[in-house]
């Protein structure tokens, strides 16, 4: 007798038996004898201890529909809550004697054929100079946990890096960022710019704010002939009043800000530019303000629970860094990184499809995700964003409060 | 609504469909099909028109409408250099490694072997920063003559072979013989002479049809070769009227249905079976199925109407009378250039051609349809009727028809849960 016509054998007394099936945007985790039932859909969650049919609901096999008596569905708040909260369905079994079916939640990425992978390339970052005048607070870390300009002693010429982005239009890169260095010092930068607007992808140029009135008449000269975005980078403390007035010159283009913050006084200053709806406020670890991140950065439950992960969401963080995927940095000596705090990947010189593909299969930067030892054992593990940057200058796996 | 029973997957899926709300018509533009050219890594070239058999159920034989011009016609060499040095103005910025697959058809490939091995010393000196590879679709009688060529360039060799000899015997000779141990001697001395090669790059497939069964036809090459042949029902569209009667006899209405879900013996062909495709469909509607992981964090908003079609030469068809097409299966009414006018090639007109097709299904059938969300119908496959013109769809949908379908899933899935791995499987560690 096979063994699902056995339970259903087994049940057939007088009890009433029904059918528990849960909907297949429901996810089901289970650790350390606890249950998370989490409704992508709405965002909401069921909490539970974890019991026998919980753990039989959950085995993929089973398709997310279990029959149970109702001594249980009586003794068992949760079920009573899945139904309430429209997790699932309860089915008589007396109206429905064959077994109802759902899908277990799993994420199918269809085989790519080898050609498709630079596909999944999106965004390159490029450094064509490294070299600035500015003396910035911050120059040799910041860019560590964030897309930042900063100095290195090379130049890339040209045509070098002109001969590599020939396969810009055979891949799915759709934008590209410009930063230095003081990017504006780039001798070639109009040819630059001439020759990667033909590509029709988004192109941003990353520019430390400190340096927009020494190029002022050049900005707004390549403003004129080319079509990119402005980002400009902000370290705190700034000057609000200097801010203002290069808002105001720059009303008429496309430009983004990103403000540096490391303390709470520097959020509030921060803040006053909020109006400005192209604003970023990106927290910044130098060395001391471990409290403010701890206060400011770091995930407790409620910040995870009151989240609405999607269902999309849940599966990126299984599958991929969500922060570095399809994302590639290129120095001016040529080297190419998935992420700066890590060995380089290649060089402009290598075959941009094997680096693609050794990222894809093994890469340990776009396929990083939360399976270290704190996280495998959390109920949060796949709600939780991808490990970042800060992590790594951190040197924590974790950016939370929760200790499983 | 309907009044039959929707089962729980049923009611996700409509419920999916409902809220997903078309945002226009999707175009192509001239751009568009530039970068396809640029991109290009799927050709296939018949190389010519004749064929050493004579299977009562070919699809260019009697019991179908074919094209009338069509007969032994031989593409030339001239034709594969005018296809080439065209293609090679768009491959100039082409990343050194690219992958370009060339595929031979035919009629039999073989019988103009001279110009498939033309084609390949061609590529290769002509293209030498790029990587071919080769495949090749054979009827096996010619290949005790040619295997060794065939080996030394790596293709891939797909050998048609429909079973037994009794299950072959409608593969028979333009004189009305079997072809059954001819073609199985080359087989197998293929396979004793270069058994790696064997190993790695044969394959084959069967028709099914009334003198064969699936799982016969499985037991039959898994034993002798220890192959697992894909499986091709009769083609039933596009049957001449006159001949109906004859097609009907042949046909194995029972080919390849749902219920036959053990004779998948392997994954690879379970994906790719209609049911398959709709379970990868239903995970795609609930979200649960991508094309590749970027689609996972970019997204695109966009959800316009774009039926199952490729975009003009995403795929190169070049036919043996030298004509291109969209790809191997589509009718020659929708040639879009002649190889050797390409100078003339009007890759705007193409574009226009391509969503004025699309715009006029769209207004007269697609509208009507309650899987248009969910389409994956070619326009220019034979599955649309009207000569061209607008006409009927084979795959239009009301909505009792989709609860159906999707019903008929869900209760698929019930029967075989096993199913729902295997798809996992095949994608996630084939």
């Amino acid at each position: 007798m096979p063994i699902f016509d056995f339970l259903i054998f087994l049940t057939m007394d007088n009890k009433e038996t029904y059918w528990v099936v849960i909907y297949p945007y429901v996810f089901i985790f289970n650790k350390g004898g606890k249950t998370l039932f989490y409704n992508s859909e709405t965002g909401e969650s069921i909490f539970s201890e974890t019991n026998r049919e919980i753990l039989e609901l959950s085995k993929p096999e089973n398709m997310y529909s279990l029959l149970v008596d109702e001594n249980v569905l009586t003794k068992s708040h949760v079920f009573r809550q899945i139904i309430e909260k429209h997790f699932g369905e309860l089915i008589p079994f007396e109206k429905c004697n064959k077994k109802p079916v759902s899908i277990y939640p799993q994420c199918l990425i269809e085989r790519q054929e080898e050609e498709e992978l630079i596909f999944e390339l999106k965004e390159l970052t490029i450094m064509l100079t490294g070299e600035c005048s500015l003396k910035c607070i911050g120059c040799d870390y910041i860019y560590k946990q964030c897309l930042w300009c900063h100095k290195k002693a090379d130049v890339i010429p040209f045509n070098r890096i002109k001969s590599f982005l020939g396969f810009i239009p055979l891949s799915g890169v759709s934008q590209i960022n410009i930063i230095g260095g003081d990017i504006l010092t780039y001798v070639s930068i109009d040819e630059f710019l001439l020759y990667v607007t033909e590509f029709k992808v988004k192109i941003r140029i990353f520019l430390h704010y400190e340096l927009v009135n020494k190029h002022l008449e050049k900005l707004l000269k390549l403003f004129g002939n080319y079509d990119f975005s402005l980002v400009l980078l902000i370290n705190s403390p700034f000057i609000y009043e200097v801010l203002l007035e290069i808002t105001r010159k720059f009303e008429k283009f496309k430009v983004n800000y990103k403000v540096l913050v490391s303390s709470e006084k520097d959020y509030e200053n921060a803040i006053k530019l909020s109006s400005n709806d192209n604003l970023d406020i990106i927290p910044i670890y130098n060395g001391k303000n471990l409290s403010f991140f701890v206060d400011n950065v770091f995930l407790n439950k409620e910040d995870i629970i009151n989240s609405h992960v999607s269902m999309k969401e849940i599966f990126a963080h299984k599958l991929i860094n969500t922060n570095t995927f399809g994302k590639l940095v290129v120095y001016p000596d040529g080297q190419i990184f998935a992420n700066v705090n890590k060995s380089p990947i290649g060089t402009i010189d290598d075959n941009i499809y094997k680096i693609i593909q050794s990222q894809l299969i093994e890469g340990s930067d776009w396929r990083s995700i939360r399976i270290n030892k704190e996280c495998l054992n959390c109920l949060f593990q796949w709600l939780c964003p991808s490990p970042s940057d800060y992590g790594i200058v951190l040197n924590v796996k974790n950016m939370c409060h929760l200790s499983p | 609504m309907a009044e039959q029973n929707v089962e729980i997957l049923t009611k996700i899926v409509l419920e999916k469909l409902m809220r997903k709300q078309l945002t226009g018509i999707s175009r192509v533009t001239e751009r568009d099909i530039i970068n396809n050219l640029r991109n290009l890594a799927d050709i296939t070239i018949a190389v010519t028109e004749r064929c050493n058999l004579n299977c009562s159920y070919c699809v260019y034989g009697g019991l179908y409408e074919t094209d009338p011009l069509r007969n032994n016609r031989d593409l030339n060499e001239e034709a594969i250099r005018k296809l080439f040095n065209f293609l090679s103005d768009y491959w100039q910025d082409r990343v050194k490694g690219s992958i370009i697959s060339i595929a031979f058809y035919g009629g039999e490939p073989l019988l103009n072997m001279k110009l498939v091995k033309h084609t390949v010393e061609y590529l290769f000196m002509t293209f030498p920063n790029f990587k071919f590879t080769f495949r090749i679709t054979s009827n096996g009688l010619l290949l005790n003559k040619y295997m060794d060529f065939l080996v030394e360039k790596s293709f891939k060799l797909l050998i048609s072979l429909d079973g037994n000899r009794f299950h072959n015997s409608h593969r028979v000779t333009q004189n009305g013989k079997e072809s059954f141990d001819i073609v199985v001697k080359n087989v197998d001395k293929l396979k004793e002479v270069y058994p790696d090669y064997f190993e790695k790059y044969v394959s084959f497939n069967a028709v099914l049809h009334n003198r064969n069964n699936a799982i016969e036809v499985l037991d039959f090459i898994k034993n002798k070769y220890g192959k697992k042949p894909k499986l091709s029902p009769l083609a039933t569209d596009g049957i001449n009227k006159e001949n109906g009667t004859i097609f009907n006899s042949i046909l194995n209405k029972n080919s390849i249905l749902p219920g036959e879900y053990k004779s998948f013996k392997d994954e690879e062909e379970f994906v790719n079976s209609s049911i398959g495709k709709n379970i990868r469909q239903l995970l795609s509607t609930i979200g649960m199925n991508y094309h590749d992981y970027s689609s996972l964090i970019y997204s695109n908003s966009r959800n316009e109407f774009h039926t199952g079609s490729c975009t003009p030469l995403r795929k190169l068809f070049l036919s043996a009378d030298g004509k291109i097409l969209p790809c191997a299966n589509v009718s020659h009414r929708y040639v879009l250039a002649d190889v050797h006018e390409l100078n003339k090639i009007d890759i705007l007109a193409i574009a226009d051609k391509h969503n004025d097709l699309i715009n006029r299904f769209y207004n007269s059938v697609c509208q009507k349809c309650a899987s248009i969300t969910i389409c994956h119908t070619c326009i220019y496959s034979r599955d649309w009727t009207g000569d061209g013109e607008v006409g009927h769809c084979r795959h239009l949908t009301n909505i009792n028809q989709l609860i159906s379908e999707q019903n008929m899933i869900s209760r698929y899935l019930a029967s075989y849960p096993d199913a729902y791995f295997r798809l996992f499987n095949f994608f996630n560690n084939g």
